[in-house]
């Protein structure tokens, strides 16, 4: 059996028109692993290579990849919630309804969104505070720290336009309390309030904007941040290692040095 | 730590290690991820509520066609003039079932008969809950901002007050809860203002206290202030709880600001009330018909008697008697906007009356109330009061005027968000248990509150409730065509001498004339075509009983001659009705023939026997008026409309219509015109 | 250590699981003093109200011994539908033997019957109440029964009201008289109302009401007729047994 399925797969990978989708081909080479990151357009973002050591829970928790898999969640979610929901006064708290009661899975979808958004700033916030306090924010990576940053600002704001979305009790006060801080801003305050609502009031005008904000222009800018965020990843040397641990001064024994060979 | 992470790489070895095993385990969790979102609608909670129906229907004599209309599903009716999306008859389905009417569980059973169609107005118009929801605990219970849990089923007759602002047979506690926000004085403080743009007006009546010093006493004002119900069970005023510094500065600072009333109480001639007979009072007193308007208790403690005007069980406690002669004398010069007629007594009658009322006291009522004269400071620290309690908005003084925006506007209570209402601890989270429970304890919800508190059975608060529950903002929003409009009194006013005779004599207060007036008494807006002149003058010079055992009576005016006959020709000629033709079948007309058909008619056909009386010998029917001298009271164009047609010319009357042909109600019409009088009236 | 965590997560369920077991402890149980042998109605059976509506008159009732003595400290507990509500449910009875509770109507229009249980000597002894909860259709029917019917039909007067029962040569079946109403059917009895006494060939002296009620005024006249009637009126219903 096992040798049947392979000889399979073999004549599969060998067609035409799997070398036409996937050109290098695969194979265990390190020049095919090393292609087959390269000449992939989602991949090539990516080093080709990366320290093992980096590979470890410790090294960084893996909060930059679960932030981006919560994001990845978010945006299948919040494309799924679209496909329910209006934009305007009285029907947007009627399609929440409607997404409780009616739609199947309705709430496990929205529940799902909004866990995530929540579980997507405090990684962030978490990333961000691996990554100061380890250091990787020195040369060359301070660009990247400053896209990050710019990151975490696009976060926040997905967040907080996301929130009157419900239209709810919580979310007309949420916004309300929001944007009156904006205009506490001095000199651009009421100027940033009115851009910000596309108005006076919390009202119509302010839930579209959000929405468009929230939908549209907010998660293409920060796709195109994430994307630059990691190719500045690459670019800069790969996940930085730290160069703080003290080096080994005393003589490595064998149990060190055999796990150092494997 | 080893063994969990040799149990974890020998586990995951045998999941994937194989990459057919691998592409197996993979496809096998993702077919069961798969299956979740399928199998949470199949075992949800209204999936279980259609498959208890459908066992339900399945044992019953009709199941054929019950199974053919059951609708599987989640169901809705979505009226979007109304803003109704009501998912309620996914469960409940089988509401329009009329097989079903028997079922007792819910929620299969069938709705009970109404007058309107269900898909017509759905649920929520009426139940409250929120439509959209699809689970119970949701569709009944769910109290967050902007959500109504279920009405229980007490003030479901709030839901009918959206629409219908008249007052209708079926909603009688409605209609009471209405009645008493406008006699319990509510909207004198709460501003109501109803759907069609009127405002909700105050039915009470409360006495202006301008001249007050010259009707009572301080020391009485000061016990009323105390306990209101403790003088009269009856009055409607509520009891403010004041302590007795309070009572006596408010009592000091009415009395201080009280003016003379510039009526001339001074020339009234008192005639002396000694010689006479110690039980003319009580007669007088039951010939005026006092009773009609004012109720007094009796020995066994029973109020016996009208709720028009003040209960007069212990008048002789508060009134002076000068005020109280001057008053029976002609009540319209100390308040010319009284409903009390002007009954035009003899001095002696006065002297009387006034003797007999004022033995109406109670020794104990005020016994031990001493009052020191009042200082500047206390005036000045009552009439701070009378302004804080909000004393004149109901009554009428000197020095403070009727305050603005006193109290929460009510308009729309019926929609106030739970978010923003106080819940003491123990209450049930609703709006009817917080509007009971404010109604009962007015300041039990914080301090500083002023409401009163009323002394109301536990039936006249759900009332109460029920009519504040239908002031939503659905009832305000509603498209136009949905409101149903309330019967509105006209403000129609007799004109000329006469007119000024009916105001005295307070026509109005019983009499409903052309839309102006109260239902105590018959209307009279068709009397000039109804009766006869002669009778006319008769009864008003002596009213005798027309219909057999009602209690209210029209009481007896001493009316001079040329006051008599002004007003009999006014009712003659003004209150004549188009409708009425006055030579329909005269009876000069009626030969002996067409009587005794009408006789035949009377006692075989129609069997009129069973409610009149048209001879005293055989008949004995005693529901609607005696017939033995209709021939001489009403006209013949009158007693033909009103056997063709009852309810035209007086809606609601209690005399069946019963289609009777021109030539029967002919016949009955000559028959009863020859039940006339011998020569003097008997008076009852 | 595998073990012993899952052994303290075992403990920790088994501890939440047992206090969450213990309910809160019931209200003080009322002590009865004294047992009866016998409970009669007092007052306040066979009423009429709308549904969901507290009772007008409270239902009082009475525990006497085998010898007809009252019984003060008995024990009188209360039972109903589901959603009829007493306050109190149990009751001690009183040093004159009765024992006294609201009644809260349930939701569902029709009979209700009401048993009020004390524990007796050897058995519990029930008495059984009925009480009549009307729903819209019914309660309409019972303002227009009050209005235009109860005149002739109830014989019994009251202080605003002088009944003609006695004054009608041939007398009108009450209400209540289940016996005689029972047998006709809504539809004869809409013909009645509508057309009078000579439709079903009965005394004119009831008159036809077809001009005077519309056919819904005399559908919820009915529909309170068959709700008040004793015995209880049981439609014609299906073939098999309904459940």
């Amino acid at each position: 059996m096992p040798g049947k399925t392979d000889k399979l797969i073999e004549q599969v990978e060998h067609s035409r028109v799997w070398r036409s989708i996937f050109r290098s081909g695969t194979g265990t080479s390190t020049l095919h692993r090393a292609l087959a990151i390269q000449q992939n357009v989602f991949l090539h973002l990516f080093s080709n290579k990366v320290r093992k050591r980096m590979l470890s829970v410790s090294s960084t928790w893996y909060l930059g990849t679960l932030t981006f898999g919560t994001f990845l969640i978010l945006i299948v979610t919040g494309v799924l919630l679209m496909l329910y929901y209006h934009p305007s006064v009285p029907q947007a708290y009627a399609d929440m309804k409607d997404l409780q009661f009616v739609v199947s899975s309705g709430l496990f979808l929205r529940n799902l969104h909004r866990w995530s958004a929540q579980a997507m700033v405090f990684l962030v916030f978490a990333h961000m505070f691996k990554v100061f306090y380890r250091g990787a924010y020195r040369a060359p990576r301070e660009f990247n720290w400053v896209i990050g940053v710019m990151l975490l600002l696009i976060t926040l704001l997905l967040s907080y336009t996301g929130y009157l979305l419900p239209w709810d009790q919580l979310a007309y006060w949420a916004i309300t309390v929001g944007s009156n801080i904006s205009s506490a801003v001095p000199l651009v305050g009421s100027k940033i309030h009115f851009l910000l609502l596309g108005g006076n009031q919390v009202n119509a005008n302010a839930l579209l904007r959000f929405y468009v904000l929230h939908c549209v222009i907010l998660p293409l800018t920060a796709l195109l941040f994430v994307a630059v965020h990691f190719w500045r990843i690459r670019k800069d040397g790969g996940l930085y290692v730290q160069q703080s641990e003290p080096k080994k001064l005393a003589a490595p024994d064998d149990a060190v040095l055999a796990k150092e060979a494997k | 730590m080893q063994t969990v992470k040799k149990f974890l790489s020998s586990l995951w070895q045998a999941l994937f290690g194989d990459t057919m095993r691998a592409f197996g385990v993979v496809s096998a969790a993702l077919l069961i991820a798969l299956a979740i979102a399928p199998a949470k609608d199949h075992f949800s909670e209204w999936h279980g509520y259609q498959g208890r129906y459908l066992s339900l229907i399945r044992d019953r004599g009709d199941a054929i066609s019950l199974r053919r209309r059951v609708q599987p599903g989640i169901q809705q009716t979505w009226l979007p003039e109304l803003g109704v999306v009501d998912r309620c008859t996914t469960c409940h389905q089988g509401l329009k079932e009329s097989s079903l009417a028997d079922v007792h569980t819910q929620p299969f059973r069938k709705h009970p008969a109404i007058p309107h169609s269900l898909d017509g107005f759905g649920c929520v118009t009426c139940h409250r809950g929120q439509g959209p929801a699809t689970t119970v605990a949701e569709a009944h219970y769910s109290d967050r901002a902007g959500e109504d849990p279920i009405l229980p089923a007490r003030y479901i007759e709030s839901g009918c007050g959206q629409c219908h602002q008249n007052a209708l047979t079926g909603t009688p506690q409605l209609n009471l809860g209405r009645q008493m926000l406008a006699r319990y004085g509510c909207v004198s403080c709460h501003s109501v203002k109803l759907p069609d743009g009127t405002t909700l007006t105050a039915s009470d009546n409360p006495p202006s206290l301008e001249h007050i010093a010259d009707k009572t006493t301080r020391e009485w004002i000061f016990t009323w202030l105390k306990d209101p119900q403790a003088y009269a069970a009856s009055a409607t005023m509520p009891n403010y709880k004041l302590n007795d510094a309070d009572a006596s500065d408010i009592s000091a600072f009415l009395m201080s600001s009280s003016t003379q009333h510039a009526g001339d109480t001074a020339t009234l001639v008192t005639a002396s009330a000694k010689n006479v007979d110690p039980t003319a009072g009580a007669s007088l007193y039951g010939q005026s018909f006092c009773a009609t308007c004012h109720a007094v208790q009796n020995a066994a403690g029973n109020l016996v008697g009208g709720d028009v005007g003040p209960e007069l069980t212990r008048i002789g406690n508060k009134v002076k008697p000068e005020w109280l002669q001057a008053w029976i004398e002609n009540p319209r010069t100390y308040d010319s906007k009284t409903l009390m007629p002007h009954y035009r007594f003899t001095p002696q009658q006065v002297a009387i009356l006034a003797d007999f009322l004022k033995n109406k006291s109670d020794s104990d009522y005020g016994a031990n109330v001493h009052l020191n004269a009042a200082t500047p400071l206390q005036i000045a620290h009552g009439r701070k009061l009378v302004a804080e309690l909000g004393c004149a908005a109901c009554h009428k003084m000197n020095g403070v005027s009727k305050p603005e925006n006193f109290a929460p506007d009510l308009s729309r209570i019926g929609s106030k968000p739970l978010a923003q209402l106080i819940f003491l601890p123990g209450m049930e989270h609703s709006l009817p248990s917080y509007i009971t429970r404010k109604i009962k304890q007015p300041r039990g919800f914080g301090p500083g509150l002023k409401m009163p508190q009323f002394t109301l059975t536990n039936a006249q608060t759900d009332a109460l409730t029920t009519a504040l529950m239908a002031l939503t903002e659905r009832s305000q929003s509603m498209p136009a065509k949905l409101r149903v409009a309330a019967v509105r009194e006209s403000n129609y006013q007799p004109a000329g001498h006469a007119g000024k005779l009916m105001t005295e004599l307070a026509c109005f207060s019983c009499h409903r004339i052309n839309g102006h007036g109260s239902d105590m008494a018959p209307d009279l807006t068709r009397e000039g075509s109804s009766v006869q002149r002669q009778w006319l003058d008769d009864f008003l010079k002596n009213p005798n009983t027309l219909r057999p055992s009602l209690i209210r009576r029209m009481p007896r005016f001493n009316l001079s001659d040329s006051d008599r006959k002004e007003l009999t020709d006014y009712i003659m000629v003004a209150y004549q009705s188009p409708d009425i033709d006055p030579d329909t079948a005269p009876s000069a007309t009626n030969t002996p023939a067409t009587v005794e058909h009408g006789r035949q008619l009377f006692y075989s056909k129609y069997a009129c026997q069973s409610c009149h009386i048209a001879d005293t010998k055989t008949d004995k029917g005693y529901i609607g008026p005696t017939l033995t001298q209709v021939g001489s009271r009403l006209t013949p164009a009158w007693i033909y409309a009103w056997m063709r047609n009852p309810q035209a010319l007086r809606p609601g009357t209690m005399e069946p219509n019963q289609n009777l042909s021109d030539e029967d109600a002919r016949a009955l019409t000559a028959f009863l015109m020859t039940l006339k009088s011998s020569g003097k009236q008997e008076t009852k | 250590m595998i073990r012993r965590s899952m052994a303290y997560a075992a403990l920790l369920l088994m501890g939440v699981g047992t206090g969450c077991k213990q309910k809160s402890a019931p209200s003080p149980a009322l002590k009865p003093t004294a047992i009866g042998a016998a409970i009669t109605e007092s007052s306040g059976g066979k009423q009429v109200g709308p549904t969901g509506t507290a009772l007008k008159d409270p239902l009082v009732v009475q525990v006497n011994d085998e010898q007809g003595a009252a019984v003060a400290g008995a024990l009188v507990d209360f039972h109903g539908p589901a959603s009829v509500r007493f306050e109190p449910a149990s009751v001690l009875t009183d040093s004159s033997g009765q024992a006294t509770t609201a009644v809260v109507l349930g939701t569902i229009s029709g009979r209700y019957q009401l048993s009020a249980t004390t524990p007796g000597k050897a058995h519990a002894v029930t008495l059984q109440v009925a009480e009549t909860a009307l729903g819209y259709q019914q309660q309409l029917g019972s303002i227009l029964a009050d209005k235009y019917c109860n005149r002739c039909h109830n014989p019994e007067s009251s202080a605003e009201r002088v009944s003609n029962y006695d004054n009608l040569e041939v007398k009108p079946h009450p209400f209540t008289e289940g016996d005689t109403l029972n047998k006709i059917s809504d539809a004869d009895l809409m013909a009645i109302i509508q057309h009078g006494g000579p439709a079903l060939s009965r005394s004119a002296l009831m008159p036809p009401y077809a001009n005077t009620l519309s056919s819904a005024e005399v559908q919820a006249i009915i529909a309170y007729v068959r709700v008040v009637s004793d015995p209880p009126y049981r439609p014609a219903g299906t073939v098999y047994e309904q459940k």
